[in-house]
């Protein structure tokens, strides 16, 4: 299998007064059935962002390029199985969210929804994260489907929706949060470390629940995104994912946002899943969190640096934290992606990859400012590799000094 | 002193579809000093001028500000200083370059931050202005500077001070790790120590400025303590605390996304109020290691309540008692409704009541709480008209802390 690469940008394409070049990407990359997208945010590909302050205006240009690029890929909006919203503030959520629902009504999908700091420019409003997969002659199997407007103060939102999406090989899971499966009711509603506890215990018996139903375990897991409100949360929900993941040891990425679809929510977990089907994923580089985190950071967790499942290869979030849990460059956002793109290098090798297999990269800064330092640095590993892109201004990430994390998801070719 | 409160106004009618009831006005003027209500793209009339360009909602904000303070009978020459809230960082250029439009050969001290948000989605920035009406000739103003000069910020030709010092009230430029010649940044490896660090430098500048202007830390009535992430709180409090000593301030803590530059990780705003030979009243002394029973050690003396002369200045107020419990927990109403009993009873004890507030500062972490914790400071501040400024921001001292209320208070004559 090769991998495609459609419709080619520049991450600096309509960044007025940009002096650097950025990273040379695809808009949608394509692995046999398996369509990865850069996050569209009604920027048309290599133009200049509309000038408005509508969300939904925004939003129906960035679905728009959505249903392109799937058709442009052989796929069409009844394939998508995630939808990961951005939002830059919790207002614009009607009118994106309803927007969005009006192009992927033909199918339900499963969706997590963060409020971040920022996007790769001032202007942009959301940012929608798609993935899809060309489905076989058996289909997609759906799980639970619910209406949004059906779930609890989300009343002006109506979105079809589902809890969990099966492919055959990959399991596509909704973002779990501390609500009941039912969407009946949130728990740990007071804002306090033991709330935030309580709701990553809920959302991840809830992951697991919905796992079985599917005929899939923890073990399945690859990686997870664990998204944060508050720093002061973290040590109070990591030991709860690591009593419940045991040895699992996916890799991870944690950042912290600014919200989610409630205010409440203190804690979303993403998981990805892809069906080990009796040979196990091999997991690289399994650690235990105390040996990362040497700043006192207690979270009892055991995570990989990488893990290959398949062809696939999913990999820790990756900073200037050397794999022996020294930081590199702090004060210089260069040098800590330098030290993320070598550590990228590497378990690439160590998973039987090269460069030439990534089909996504997502850079989290912690300032927009950082973001061209960042990508010239991608854009010098990667040279015409071409992969999606996303950029995402986050509020922060796992240490305070940490100013760029960068996720890189890869599948091997034959 | 006489206090009047110009262009009153309630809050149903600005903000549409909402529940709210609010008696607020546009400025207040006691005896020389001026507060306004935090201007933005909103015209007099409330309307929002341009949603999309923070250059343009500046020119409104400083357009208003500039009849405001004329019907006050004083001008954009009396501002003093200048707290500037931007929405996104990259909004600061045109932001700046109009408020320094306005403020041309005005020498302003100024405080800027990056906000999670504002009142409406589509306000990019909020002024807040400070202005004294000088008695008889100028200010003394120490160390004029022009922004231009200050690294990183050549396209800002804005002029400014470090310390302006109208006799009575001090007004400091926002203090950050900075050296006095604006070039050299001290702790830029984002690291606890460093922010420590610049808490310390921000401390020796702020003691060094005070004393240029024959003043000191015991005229210091109020800080506002500004944080990039919660996990420098601890390093940058024990700095203060160990430059402040026995000093004893009220204080307000608040986590911002951002500076004038992404490598500041703090910034401390003074309220300071020459004590002319009588010791500022100082109320409910407390040490921060007590009050904190989470194990955050602060290492800080701070007070509940600062008199100076006629000013009463308060401890920024959240949903805990004054004698340290946790009122609603999850509900920002109750949390708004227990800071405002905490307001009355401090003010209270201070000799001024809350009639004598002529601003308001609120602080919450979500948009969506706007409405329960308006409506509490509706209720308590009926008929009050004081002006307000409202900025949502990243956290306060404590993750469940959903609000906190800062109000300026001076008693009339």
């Amino acid at each position: 299998m090769k991998l495609e690469r459609l419709s080619p940008f520049n991450s600096a394409d309509g960044h007025v007064g940009r002096t650097t070049p950025g990273i040379d990407a695809s808009s949608v990359v394509k692995a046999g059935n398996r369509i990865f997208m850069s996050g569209q945010t009604g920027q048309p590909i290599g133009g200049a962002l509309p000038d408005t302050t509508d969300p939904a205006e925004l939003a129906e240009r960035a679905v728009e390029s959505v249903s392109v690029l799937l058709g442009e890929a052989g796929a069409t909006l009844a394939d998508v199985c995630k939808v990961t919203t951005w939002l830059t503030d919790k207002a614009y959520r009607p009118a994106v969210y309803n927007m969005v629902n009006r192009s992927l009504s033909a199918e339900p999908t499963v969706g997590t929804g963060i409020v971040t700091k920022g996007l790769a420019l001032p202007g942009m409003m959301c940012n929608l994260g798609i993935e899809a997969v060309i489905p076989g002659p058996e289909g997609h199997k759906r799980y639970r489907e619910f209406d949004t407007a059906q779930w609890f103060d989300q009343n002006k939102l109506t979105r079809r929706s589902c809890m969990l999406v099966n492919t055959g090989d990959e399991i596509y899971l909704r973002g779990q949060t501390g609500t009941a499966l039912d969407g009946s009711q949130q728990f740990g509603p007071t804002f306090t470390l033991e709330d935030a506890a309580e709701q990553a215990d809920v959302a991840i018996r809830n992951a697991a629940t919905l796992l079985e139903e599917a005929g899939a375990t923890f073990d399945d897991v690859t990686k997870l995104h664990v998204y944060i409100r508050d720093r002061a949360y973290r040590e109070a929900i990591y030991p709860v994912i690591g009593r419940h993941l045991g040895t699992t040891a996916p890799v991870s990425t944690g950042l912290i946002v600014g919200g989610f679809a409630r205010v409440p929510i203190l804690f979303e977990i993403d998981m990805a899943v892809t069906l080990s089907k009796g040979t196990p994923h091999t997991r690289i580089r399994t650690f235990e969190t105390t040996a990362q985190y040497k700043d006192g950071q207690d979270l009892r967790s055991r995570f990989s640096m990488a893990v290959r499942a398949g062809d696939r290869v999913y990999m820790r979030g990756q900073t200037g934290l050397t794999f022996d849990g020294e930081f590199i460059g702090k004060g210089d956002v260069s040098a800590q992606a330098e030290q993320a793109m070598l550590n990228v290098a590497q378990l690439l090798d160590e998973a039987g990859a090269q460069a030439d297999d990534v089909c996504k990269v997502t850079v989290y800064v912690t300032e927009r400012e950082f973001l061209p330092d960042v990508e010239a640095v991608v854009a010098r590993h990667l040279g015409q590799v071409r992969p999606c892109y996303t950029a995402i201004v986050i509020d922060g990430l796992a240490m305070p000094w940490m100013q760029v994390e960068i996720d890189v998801d890869a599948v091997i070719q034959s | 002193m006489t206090i009047t409160r110009f262009r009153k106004f309630n809050t149903r009618d600005v903000y549409p579809g909402g529940r709210l009831d609010n008696d607020m006005c546009m400025a207040v003027r006691a005896g020389n000093r001026i507060f306004l209500r935090g201007q933005t793209g909103l015209d007099l009339d409330q309307k929002m001028i341009d949603p999309n360009d923070a250059g343009t909602q500046a020119e409104q904000a400083m357009q208003n500000a500039k009849i405001l303070l004329e019907e006050a009978g004083s001008s954009l020459d009396h501002v003093t200083m200048v707290t500037t809230y931007l929405t996104d960082p990259a909004y600061r250029t045109a932001v700046y370059k109009t408020v320094a439009k306005h403020l041309r050969g005005n020498h302003t001290v100024g405080t800027g931050l990056v906000v999670k948000g504002l009142a409406m989605p589509d306000m990019k920035v909020e002024i807040d202005l400070e202005a004294y009406i000088p008695t008889s000739g100028e200010f003394k103003k120490y160390r004029l500077m022009n922004s231009k000069d200050w690294y990183g910020q050549a396209d800002i030709n804005r002029d400014s001070a470090w310390l302006i010092d109208t006799g009575d009230e001090i007004f400091l430029r926002g203090q950050t790790g900075t050296e006095f010649d604006g070039k050299t940044m001290h702790g830029t490896g984002f690291t606890v120590e460093d922010a420590g660090k610049q808490a310390d430098k921000a401390m020796q500048n702020a003691r060094g400025l005070l004393e240029e202007a024959g003043a000191s830390f015991d005229d210091v009535c109020r800080t506002r303590i500004y944080i990039a992430d919660r996990a420098y709180r601890e390093p940058v409090y024990q700095a203060i605390g160990k430059h402040f000593g026995d000093t004893y301030p009220c204080s307000t803590g608040l986590i911002m996304r951002g500076f004038a530059r992404p490598e500041i990780l703090f910034e401390i705003d003074m309220s300071i109020v020459r004590t002319n030979g009588t010791p500022h009243q100082r109320f409910r002394k407390f040490h921060t290691d007590n009050e904190y029973k989470d194990g955050q050690q602060l290492g800080m003396k701070f007070c509940k309540a600062v008199r100076a002369g006629n000013r009463v200045f308060l401890r920024g107020q959240t949903g805990g008692t004054l004698d340290g419990e946790f009122v609603g927990p999850g509900d920002p109403g109750a949390e708004a409704d227990q800071a405002m009993k905490n307001i009355k009873v401090l003010l209270e004890e201070a000799g001024a009541s809350l009639n004598d507030i002529v601003k308001v500062s609120t602080y919450i972490q979500h948009r969506d709480h706007r409405e329960p914790v308006y409506q509490q400071i509706g209720k308590h501040l009926k008929g009050v008209f004081p002006c307000g400024t409202g900025l949502i921001v990243d956290g306060f001292a404590k993750p469940h802390i959903l609000v906190e209320i800062d109000v300026d208070a001076i008693i009339p004559d």
